[in-house]
């Protein structure tokens, strides 16, 4: 009885993108991959709730108290000018993982279009995009990030520009690399045979095989433009204090290490845990995209 | 008089793999002994454990996953499966040499061919540079490497194949070993080529005495090298004998279906065709390909792959391409589909010249013509269903309503001798033969009128083979399709081929019915071309 309900499940295949659905339910069980992702969910609803459930304002401070350890009033202690550390981590976190998954993103759509192109297209026209991409590396990053601020002044939206302008470079290149080889799969020639259009042959035939570099190399991208946050921030661009993001709570953890180590464990501590996640789901994703690397 | 000692005595090896979906035994229970001088050929299919028997006589399994259960090999008292890596690596190369298939990722692409021969010499003997170097020179003068004085600082990719082949003899045989292991060592070869190097092996063999343990899948192979055949099935020794006796007993119904599925003889039934209506004509077609190049840099000397060629394929007809690699008869046939892009000439199929169509219509036109590719491993998109390869065509030219699609699939599936419940599933669960399947179901989805299969069986092994080869006779049959069968092995072209052309460095230099060219050659290379063919030699 239920094998002959298998078989007439079977044969009525539903259309539609089959490899989305099959890899969600191998993702699913991925134990490890589907912890990081609800850790992450509920860090990106935690950040969008922060201005309800806060203890206290970011910018409230409180000389009197100055730089004090994890107490029952503050939960991870307090700022050299005795801001609430865990309010500043929470708020922090708004800038940071919006920095984080705007400007990857941006990277991911400009690195994955532009690499696919040429990797596929090859010949004058790969040779022409990838020299760009070589004189864009060449160009000093803190002086074009200056001449920006300058011309542009501070905002938000220029640091996800800008962020998502350098990161797409490498990304790119990952991207046309694995294009390269992707492309001389019969597989390809099979679907230019069958009079598949460009287009479609590169959003569902070659990207999809390139995937897993990608994955990986986005969650790498991830913690690493946290922290370039931070650098920028730094020299002016991007947020000011009292606002506060990761990136800018670490810096201002190590001058303090010494005296305050709270100020650079919290934080710190918040990042890695998330970077952690973050690896987790990619790989899980990784696997889960690749037909071959689980039996079920 | 003694009587003559075994050189190596392998007692019931058993070897497994372990992985997390349970235990697979590779090698089940094998026992051989090996005398000096005697050329052991053992044959079986892909997954029959005749490699992997081998490899873990000299340690080269990974383990794990791999991990010899049981057993003895007993190289002159001492027992090879309990030594240690050090001591092995005192066996391997110095005792026991060993050929690989592939000549080309089995040398170091970056040291000259000198220094890959002289390091194994001075690891295991100390010998001094200088007389290294002497020893490996006579070396390569003794495999056939003309020039060797000069060669011997060449790199690997400055040689052809079979030279690369020679080289890798070569180096297996500079510390004299008393054993040498061939595994499929002229697989990778063309036929002519490979004609050549068994002939080298034997000589060497006799000159040096050498023990051979000879693996290949090609029964007819196997029988002019060896003295005794082991025949493998799923790991099991399941016939052996002299040549001889195993072809006159055929004990095992294994062994029965390996001689049955060497295609032997002329087509069964010819095409119906038309032999007046030229449904595919090529007229002088050129296809030269030039050298990478840089931004600014010239144009180099251009490969001419193919090289003002003519030929046409009347309506139903299978007409083979036969040629070695290099020849340019891939690039002829994906020249004539337009995967590749041609300089000069004409193609008509069917009255509409396929090099003059503007890109827009040769999409809508590309469903009259399909291909089937060599490698079915390489050929479906690993991340695509078995349904949506199918379906993928039937959407793009409109030619299913979302309601028969899965009916047009199943379709399909059963044109090909499929089970429809497997549409779920993605091309890596299936074998080589049932991928082969798949392709020819893709390529059959858009119903074209002109197949072209280039080289479609010759990655599967030979029962598989002959299954796919009834398949394309059968489907070519009942859909009237016309076919390019592109192929280097001669016995499968007669076998499936009204008509065979011959390709040479560019240039058809022989067209002719089958049969007729079979029995009377006229161009020199196709002469020596049929005259390479390996025949088993059973007695």
């Amino acid at each position: 009885m239920a094998e002959s309900a298998v078989a007439q499940e079977s044969l009525t295949p539903e259309p539609g993108s089959s490899l989305m659905r099959d890899a969600w339910r191998r993702l699913r069980k991925n134990h490890l991959a589907m912890v990081s992702l609800v850790f992450l969910l509920c860090l990106v609803l935690l950040a969008l709730l922060t201005p309800w459930i806060a203890p206290y304002e970011y910018q409230e401070q409180n000389l009197l108290l100055g730089a004090s350890p994890p107490s029952s009033d503050h939960w991870l202690g307090t700022d050299t000018l005795g801001r609430d550390q865990f309010t500043r981590i929470l708020y922090g976190s708004r800038i940071s993982l919006m920095v984080g998954f705007i400007a990857t993103a941006v990277a991911l759509l400009i690195g994955v279009l532009w690499g696919a192109t040429a990797g596929y297209l090859g010949g004058r026209v790969d040779n022409a995009m990838m020299r760009f991409v070589d004189v864009l590396y060449g160009l000093p990053f803190a002086v074009f990030i200056i001449l920006l601020t300058v011309i542009f002044g501070s905002s938000l939206l220029l640091l996800f520009l800008v962020i998502g302008a350098v990161e797409w470079l490498t990304m790119a290149r990952i991207v046309r690399g694995q294009v390269l080889t992707v492309r001389r799969q019969e597989y390809i020639e099979a679907a230019v045979a069958m009079g598949l259009s460009s287009w479609r042959i590169i959003r569902r035939h070659v990207i999809p095989n390139a995937v897993g570099p990608i994955i990986v190399y986005t969650t790498l991208t991830i913690p690493s433009v946290i922290l370039l946050e931070s650098f920028l921030s730094f020299l002016g661009l991007g947020i000011q204090p009292p606002q506060s993001s990761w990136g800018s709570l670490i810096s201002a953890g190590v001058e303090n290490m010494e005296l305050y180590p709270w100020l650079l464990i919290y934080p710190a501590l918040t990042l890695s845990v998330t970077l952690f996640a973050l690896n987790f789901l990619g790989d899980g994703l990784r696997d889960a995209l690749d037909p071959r690397a689980s039996k079920d | 008089m003694t009587e003559q000692q075994p050189l190596l005595q392998v007692e019931n090896l058993r070897v497994a793999f372990h992985s997390r979906d349970g235990v697979t035994t590779a090698v089940d229970d094998m026992s051989f002994t090996l005398m000096p001088g005697q050329v052991l050929g053992i044959v079986g299919e892909s997954g029959s454990g005749k490699s992997v028997s081998c490899y873990s006589l000299l340690g080269l399994i990974p383990c794990p996953p791999g991990r010899i259960e049981r057993g003895r090999a007993l190289l002159e008292g001492r027992d090879l499966l309990s030594l240690s890596e050090h001591a092995l690596r005192s066996v391997r190369g110095r005792r026991i040499g060993m050929i690989f298939q592939d000549p080309m990722t089995s040398l170091n692409p970056y040291m000259r061919i000198g220094e890959q021969l002289i390091e194994p010499l001075r690891e295991h003997r100390g010998l001094s540079r200088k007389a290294a170097r002497v020893k490996a020179l006579a070396m390569l003068e003794e495999v056939g490497i003309q020039d060797a004085a000069e060669r011997i600082d060449a790199y690997p990719h400055e040689f052809s194949g079979g030279m690369r082949q020679r080289v890798m003899i070569a180096m297996a045989l500079v510390n004299e070993p008393d054993i040498l292991i061939a595994d499929e060592p002229t697989t990778a070869l063309d036929v002519t080529v490979q004609a050549q190097i068994l002939t080298l092996i034997k000589s060497l063999q006799a000159s040096y005495g050498l023990a051979v343990i000879f693996i290949t899948h090609d029964l007819a192979v196997a029988s002019q090298m060896a003295d005794e055949l082991l025949i493998m099935e799923k790991g099991v020794v399941v016939e052996r004998g002299t040549p001889k006796s195993v072809f006159a007993a055929q004990a095992h119904p294994y062994t029965r279906k390996l001689i049955g599925a060497i295609p032997a003889g002329a087509k069964p039934v010819p095409s119906e065709m038309d032999p007046t209506d030229n449904f595919v004509k090529v007229n002088h077609l050129r296809t030269w390909f030039y050298p990478q190049q840089g931004l600014l840099s010239p144009r180099g000397e251009p490969l001419k792959a193919v090289d003002d060629v003519s030929l046409e394929i009347a309506r139903g007809e299978i007409l083979g391409l036969v040629g070695e690699s290099g020849s340019g008869k891939s690039t002829l046939g994906r020249s004539m589909i337009r995967l590749v892009d041609s300089q000069s000439g004409e193609v008509i199929i069917d009255g509409v010249d396929y090099r003059a169509l503007p890109r827009g219509a040769l999409k809508k036109q590309r469903r009259q013509v399909q291909m089937i590719f060599q490698d079915p491993y390489a050929s479906l998109n690993p991340r695509m269903t078995v349904f949506d390869t199918l379906a993928e065509p039937l959407r793009v030219h409109g030619l299913a309503s979302r309601k028969n699609l899965a009916q047009q699939v199943n379709q399909l599936m059963d044109d090909v001798g499929l089970d429809r419940r497997f549409v779920r599933k993605y091309p890596h669960e299936f074998s080589g033969g049932q991928r082969q399947r798949i392709a020819i179901a893709r390529a059959l989805a858009l119903q074209p009128r002109l197949i072209v299969a280039d080289e479609p069986v010759s990655a599967l092994d030979v029962t598989i083979q002959a299954q796919i080869l009834d398949l394309l006779l059968s489907l070519s049959r009942k859909h009237h399709l016309t076919m390019l069968f592109i192929s280097h092995d001669l016995a499968v072209v007669r076998y499936i081929c009204d008509r065979v052309a011959v390709m040479h460095r560019g240039q058809l230099v022989e067209v002719a019915d089958t049969e007729a060219l079979f029995a009377a050659p006229e161009h020199p290379y196709t002469q020596s071309l049929l005259a390479s063919i390996p025949l088993a030699q059973w007695g």
